[in-house]
């Protein structure tokens, strides 16, 4: 186990590098954060002056070094735009962004694995129809476009729930539903296949043949087998949630770090743009360690490769 | 009986103007992004500028006739070389947080809002020296005559108590900022800034509102959602596609004016414009004639924007009505680009600023197509925005590129400076003619002689046009019904004073 894990902390260190890298180059391809940082009217002298505070005078190489130095000591740098340090608007961002993804993924299990187990086990029955249905508008449906449909059925002709912002808990259901409906679709597939499969397992025909009802056969034999896959797939699917939230965030002005990213995109807020990247890719990989790791637990055969 | 009555009657009419100077009730305003800062001079954003004046006054204001008005100072007077500004400065009033408001807090903002670091140090540097002559008496010192110095007092001087600044720094201060003005600051997080009444506000009767809270919602189409449930009360930065399922709604009510603003096809005769068909004046007459101004403003935009004339606008000052926007005669532009020369037409690139505003990427697609049918093959250039105005001239573009330019204080002066001026960051085109107009209007104190100066100016940009004047863009807002007297201006900003809620 030991050594696993050292092999999976250095792959990740090899990641996290790799992302700075092209996160610091490809924000500066992106042009000139002056222009959009200061009035129109400012002089060339102000622009200069507003280089050289900023540091964007200095050789790419050079900015690249303080970067990754920087990050060493867990400096983030500082906003261009909020003039206040990265780490500190990003910490203030988190909250909001993990309480979204945890609730999408919630909402995403809590509909694929009741439906998918039994879509699986009884794929003709009407469950079995819904499922294709689900899974199949769950991966087509874009999710800004889900999330327009929703505000406009329950904030705005049903007035059930609010339109945006984080309130109330009511606040996190539609940005919740329309965020965790790509992923719900792909989890109740996978589950799904995952039931099929066992229906037909020896294990399975033992267990019916003890006399044990459908009820029981289902959620003590086949669930447990279901979860292992369902599981790294769901860590795959949190990291995505994660990063992948800023359209449903600023569709819902949900104040987490998708809305601050794309803000800082739009404003060619390069010191932002990297921290939040960088961050989101940390937290990513340390939720892909913690996924792995779990595996081995709970499946002793993926210790041992 | 009666008699009783009419006391009683007396009686509940007498207290009716206390109740109403009480501040009541929340107003929820929609900002469509986070602002920059609420500590002014750093706030070079429209909707930074917008939360920020609220909490703030200035030494003059500009009332919403356009006129320049009292406000911590009670009047002043300007030296004959109009070079010194004396204030005499309104007593008894209070900051925020306690501090006396004196001369000694007009210097303070001076020499805060100086500081190289900020997006406005320009609006304070052209003052060269404050004097305090006494606490209620100040003279502000110019290097030259400024036409617009009262305008820039009002725009950007935001007055800051010298001792809180000291104590806290400018940093803290932007975090948890202080005025005299009608709201106080409350609180700011990721996703709101809530702002409330200032109970020893020296106006009588203002503000009307108890609580403002802004909401950062960064989508338009949020925006409007939330503006007919009634979680908000204004949304603005909104399309006429938009605002067109409002039409039907008893709860909003949709308001629009122009902005002050003006889109326009820029010509360069600098850099890479040099030795260009462009030089020649006949050739720029022909483009204003050959572009179909009217089928934009109509197919595009809905008729819902304004053709112009020129850089000064209805409602500028020093408006000239006489002179009307070029017709659309391919006809005569074709005769005129013959007689230049250029009958079988010429090739030029054209820089568009991609999706940067409402529609102009149809609008750089409709010159392109006009243009061709006169013979000039036009290549577009789309570039995004922060490439597009990374270099000093526009020269990331070739010789033609579209721009806009707004106003923020009634007067066409702030375009003319900055497209016009040789040496501004983003002249592109030289006309010593014009540019000695400008200059002259710049330094104009006299409003009068200014408007004269606008005419000649106006004139002479559309007899030997530096520009094809587009149009200028109407701006949508939802207002929930119940929010009386709010009274947005021409360059999108806002003062919430007045208003009150029902």
């Amino acid at each position: 186990m030991f050594r696993y894990l050292v092999k999976r902390t250095a792959q990740s260190l090899f990641l996290l590098v790799g992302a700075s890298v092209l996160v610091f180059f490809l924000v500066r391809l992106s042009g000139d954060p002056v222009s959009l940082m200061l009035p129109k009217e400012a002089s060339a002298e102000q622009r200069a002056a507003f280089r050289a505070e900023m540091g964007l005078d200095r050789p790419l190489l050079v900015q690249f070094g303080d970067y990754l130095g920087g990050v060493v000591r867990g400096d983030l740098g500082k906003s261009l735009r909020n003039q206040r340090a990265n780490l500190e608007l990003i910490l203030e961002r988190l909250p909001a962004t993990l309480e979204l993804a945890l609730a999408a993924l919630f909402f995403a299990l809590l509909v694929a694995v009741p439906l998918g187990l039994v879509a699986g086990l009884y794929p003709s029955s009407p469950a079995g129809r819904l499922a294709d249905w689900v899974a199949f508008s769950g991966q087509t449906i874009p999710s800004f476009v889900l999330a327009m449909l929703l505000i406009l059925l329950f904030a705005v002709q049903l007035g059930w729930l609010p339109s945006f912002g984080r309130d109330t808990p009511a606040s996190l259901i539609l940005p919740a539903i329309a965020l965790g409906f790509g992923g719900m679709g792909q989890l109740l597939r996978l589950t799904r296949a995952a039931a099929h499969e066992a229906r037909r397992a020896d294990y399975i025909r033992t267990a019916r043949s003890k006399g044990l009802g459908e009820h029981r056969v289902a959620i003590k034999h086949v669930l447990p087998n279901v979860t292992i896959p369902l599981l790294s797939v769901a860590g795959v699917q949190f990291t995505y949630l994660l990063g992948g939230s800023v359209y449903i965030e600023t569709i819902f002005a949900w104040p987490g770090l998708g809305s601050l990213l794309n803000t800082a995109i739009q404003d060619a807020d390069f010191p932002l743009v990297q921290a939040i990247t960088l961050f989101i890719a940390f937290f990513a990989v340390a939720v892909q360690m913690l996924t792995d790791v779990l595996y081995g637990l709970v499946d002793p055969r993926v210790r041992l490769e | 009986m009666t008699k009783r009555w009419i006391a009683v009657l007396v009686a509940a009419l007498a207290s009716l103007p206390a109740v109403a100077q009480a501040p009541a009730g929340q107003l929820t305003v929609a900002l469509a992004n986070d602002p920059k800062s609420l500590f002014m001079p750093r706030a070079a954003d429209r909707t930074a500028g917008n939360v920020a004046s609220q909490l703030y006054n200035s030494l003059v204001w500009v009332n919403d006739a356009g006129e320049i008005v009292p406000e911590l100072a009670t009047r002043w007077t300007i030296s004959p070389d109009g070079k010194e500004y004396t204030f005499t400065l309104r007593t008894g009033v209070k900051f925020h947080n306690g501090e006396n408001f004196d001369a000694q807090s007009v210097l303070a903002t001076w020499e805060t809002g100086k500081d190289k670091s900020n997006d406005y140090a320009e609006s304070y540097s052209v003052v060269k020296e404050v004097r305090v002559i006494n606490p209620t008496t100040v003279t502000l010192v110019l290097d030259k005559p400024n036409a617009l110095f009262l305008n820039t007092l009002a725009n950007f001087w935001a007055v800051v108590p010298p001792s809180y600044i000291r104590q806290v720094g400018l940093d803290g201060f932007a975090a948890r900022p202080v005025g005299t003005g009608p709201f106080r600051f409350v609180s700011r997080s990721a996703d709101r800034i809530v702002l409330e009444a200032n109970p020893n506000y020296w106006e009588p009767g203002l503000p009307k509102l108890q609580r403002i809270v802004f909401r950062v919602i960064p989508d338009a189409t949020t925006r409007v959602a939330a503006v007919r449930t009634g979680e908000i009360d204004i949304a603005n930065r909104l399309t006429s596609e938009l605002t067109r399922q409002l039409q039907n709604s008893s709860r909003v009510r949709v308001i629009s004016y122009p902005n002050d603003r003006v889109f326009y096809l820029a010509f360069k005769n600098v850099g890479n414009g040099k030795g260009t068909p462009l030089e020649n004046v006949l050739v720029r007459r022909a483009l204003n004639l050959a572009i179909n101004r009217p089928a934009i403003v109509r197919s595009i935009f809905n008729n819902e924007a304004r053709l112009v004339s020129g850089f000064v606008l209805p409602g500028n000052l020093g408006f000239d009505p006489s002179i009307q926007p070029y017709p659309y005669d391919p006809e005569q532009a074709r005769r005129l680009l013959a007689q230049a020369g250029f009958e079988k037409g010429f090739s030029i690139s054209m820089g568009c600023p991609s999706d940067y505003y409402v529609n102009i990427n149809e609008v750089c697609l409709a010159i392109q197509r006009d243009l061709a049918r006169v013979g000039v093959e036009v290549s577009l250039e789309f570039k995004t925005s922060n490439t597009y105005w990374s270099q000093e001239r526009y020269g990331a573009v070739g010789p033609m590129y579209v721009d806009s330019w707004s106003s923020t204080v009634g007067e066409a002066l702030p375009r003319l400076l900055g497209a016009l001026t040789p040496g501004a960051f983003y002249n592109t085109w030289e006309d010593e003619t014009l540019s000695r107009l400008i200059a002259q209007a710049a330094i104009t104190t006299d409003r009068n002689a200014r408007a004269s100066l606008y005419r000649q100016i106006q004139r002479r940009m559309f007899d030997d046009p530096p520009f094809v004047y587009l149009y200028q863009p109407v701006i949508f807002e939802a207002v929930n019904v119940r929010v009386q007297n709010y009274r947005p201006r021409a360059a999108e900003e806002y003062y919430l004073k007045n208003v009150s809620v029902r």
